[in-house]
């Protein structure tokens, strides 16, 4: 009773009020600055490799071999890109590999998405927590382990030098790390309300009901991060389209077309004399290190396009999740 | 148990002569269960189990390759775990630096990808460019090429700041190696918590702000309020990215010295270590997947799910 009499004569008291309101506006704005700094800094390691690369790709040779030109090239050398564009056969390359990635993604992102509702949501079914320990345990080997037996297998169906080894997989929960996708919706759609589950189960909603209707809209920002990963994981995928499309340079994805352009520059290199200054920052020569990070730029814009798109959908997960009160 | 006193009021309604016994309800569940999990269950068996148990029986032969015939298995039983374990004089060493690094790292890791995504969720101005920025190592880090162009081909990744050369004239040559290989490793560790970072950042966003209002409703402090309710509902987030971050160092064959020693032996040796090197990958399988038996172990008295009962 006090307290209340003594906060209603602080409230009244304006001069006070004031003087609480700058302190409170200073020690948030400290905090702001102390954020800033911390999230600059940060950014700062991921930050520098990107805008060297991006620097690299505009320097012309001669800026390459110039030992005063570090960061900023003298000039903007557009023609690594032009030369770049033409090395990976861009424009047919772009295309195959956005159509062999969204068919992956998509079947890899549904079907995890299944399987990650069943494991999270019938758990109390005996073996179904054993099942789940033996998903995991795929996500442990990596592909090296299998390729053999893999390539036997495709082999034999007749499945090499198309795209078949690198997307049916996918629709199966399997592929890419496609154990971690389960995984990620098993997380998800276990944190939903059971209250949700049973309301829906009195009106009469079916399994498929259930999960379409009520669970998946509300694991939206699952789904993105999902999204997000299996395209970016896809799209720079080599180990598959090297193992199972090796003999179709037609059909190869970017992220391949690039290894090849990169390893062949630096077989040429090996027989040139390297300028020396330039070889202390990669590996690479000066004629060939402008255009491979002109086309290592063209590989990941559209990725990093698509994340910039989609990753409005975390936030929008907040006004979702105050849905399930 | 839970789950058929839930489900009798609706069974009562739905379903007026009941003759629906408690059997009957466990096979449906069973069958639903059967249907979501149905793609996995065959992919599983065609592109997973089918592939690794023959990967189990090479490692339990010995691999003999000749023109007329092929590839040729001859059964040898452990012999070639045995060999692993007691004859090769790297494999014990390197596995075990190995799952002691990983387990050093793996919590700073995550500490330091947590407190990336809550600053991102703080509401800053510029909150989108920087969440674009934290992307970069996501796309950078799984591309082989990429990957060679920065973090192994020479891309300054790791530009010293400017306080080296203090530490260097103040403390000698020796110990600023150590300052700045301490500093490099801990560029590199940033470098792999990219899909951790968005993993949090996604989970912070899926934590109801009703949550937040009833904890400032009931006086807690900003640090209250992220140690009793953010950890708890973010807790089956960090169970994910704990998973992810102990598989993750141990598969990428870049950055994972056991893994390297492996398909070193696998590429040198030829056919004949074949055998060999598949032993070693099954040890390395499975002690992996102990520590993450225990880790999942924990995780069961502190994981908390909203969904259960």
């Amino acid at each position: 009773m006090q307290r209340e009499l003594a906060e209603v004569e602080f409230v009244a008291n304006p001069i006070q009020r004031l003087i609480d309101r700058i302190r409170i506006s200073g020690s948030r704005l400290l905090l702001r600055l102390v954020l800033y700094g911390l999230l600059i800094d940060l950014g700062f390691v991921y930050f520098l490799p990107m805008a060297f690369m991006a620097l690299t790709s505009l320097k012309s040779p001669l800026d390459l071999v110039n030992p005063t030109v570090h960061w900023l090239p003298t000039h903007l050398f557009w023609a690594n890109y032009t030369f770049a564009w033409a090395e990976l056969d861009y424009g047919p390359a772009l295309l195959r590999t956005l159509l062999f990635v969204v068919v992956a993604v998509a079947g890899q992102v549904a079907s995890t998405a299944l399987a990650g509702y069943g494991f999270a949501r019938y758990s109390r079914i005996r073996g179904v927590e054993f099942l789940f320990l033996l998903a995991v345990f795929t996500f442990l080997v990596p592909p090296q382990t299998i390729i053999v037996s893999l390539l036997l297998n495709f082999k034999l169906l007749d499945w090499m030098n198309t795209y078949l080894p690198l997307t049916v997989p996918e629709f199966f929960a399997q592929g890419l790390r496609g154990a971690f996708f389960i995984f990620i919706f098993r997380q998800a759609f276990r944190a939903l309300p059971w209250e949700l589950e049973e309301a829906a189960r009195v009106d009469g909603a079916s399994a498929m009901q259930l999960f379409w209707r009520v669970m998946a809209p509300l694991v939206q920002p699952s789904v993105a991060v999902a999204l997000v990963f299996s395209v970016v994981w896809h799209w720079n995928d080599t180990f598959g389209p090297q193992n199972f499309i090796p003999a179709n340079p037609e059909m190869w994805p970017l992220s391949l077309e690039l290894q090849n352009f990169q390893s062949q520059a630096l077989s040429q290199n090996n027989s040139l004399a390297a300028n020396q200054a330039f070889l202390q920052h990669t590996m690479l020569s000066v004629n060939e290190a402008g255009t491979i990070m002109a086309g290592a730029m063209l590989v990941i814009l559209p990725p990093v396009a698509f994340y910039i798109l989609i990753q409005r959908t975390f936030v929008q997960g907040v006004e979702r999740a105050g849905l399930i009160e | 148990m839970d789950a058929t006193v839930q489900t009798k009021p609706r069974m009562r309604v739905r379903v007026p002569s009941s003759k629906q016994s408690k059997g009957q309800l466990r096979r449906k569940r069973m069958l639903e269960f059967g249907i979501f999990a149905l793609p996995w269950m065959i992919g599983f068996l065609v592109f997973q189990l089918y592939p690794l148990l023959q990967s189990l029986e090479i490692s339990m032969s010995n691999v003999q390759f000749s023109r007329a015939a092929g590839l040729q298995f001859s059964f040898v039983g452990v012999q070639n775990f045995r060999d692993a374990i007691t004859v090769d004089a790297h494999f014990t060493s390197v596995l075990m630096q190995t799952v002691v690094l990983t387990l050093f790292q793996m919590p700073l890791i995550m500490a330091f990808s947590l407190t990336a995504a809550v600053l991102m969720k703080q509401g800053l101005w510029g909150t989108t460019f920087f969440r674009a920025l934290f992307f970069l190592p996501v796309v950078i880090g799984s591309s082989s090429v990429m990957n060679q162009l920065t973090v192994h081909g020479g891309v300054p990744i790791v530009v010293m700041p400017r306080f080296m050369s203090a530490v260097y004239s103040s403390v000698g040559p020796t110990l600023a190696k150590y300052v700045s290989a301490i500093y490099q490793a801990l560029a590199l560790m940033l470098w792999r918590s990219g899909v951790q970072t968005l993993l949090f950042l996604a989970g912070l966003y899926g934590v109801s702000p009703t949550y937040y209002e009833v904890a400032r409703i009931d006086g807690a402090s900003a640090w209250q309020t992220f140690l009793k309710v953010t950890l708890p509902v973010l807790s089956p987030m960090i169970l994910l990215v704990a998973i992810y971050t102990l598989v993750d160092s141990f598969t990428d064959p870049l950055l994972n010295p056991v893994l390297n020693y492996v398909l070193g032996i696998q590429t040198t040796g030829g056919a004949l270590e074949y055998g060999k090197a598949s032993a070693m990958e099954w040890i390395y399988f499975v002690v992996v997947f102990v520590i993450l038996l225990l880790i999942f172990r924990y995780a069961r008295e502190h994981v908390y799910y909203a969904g259960e009962r």
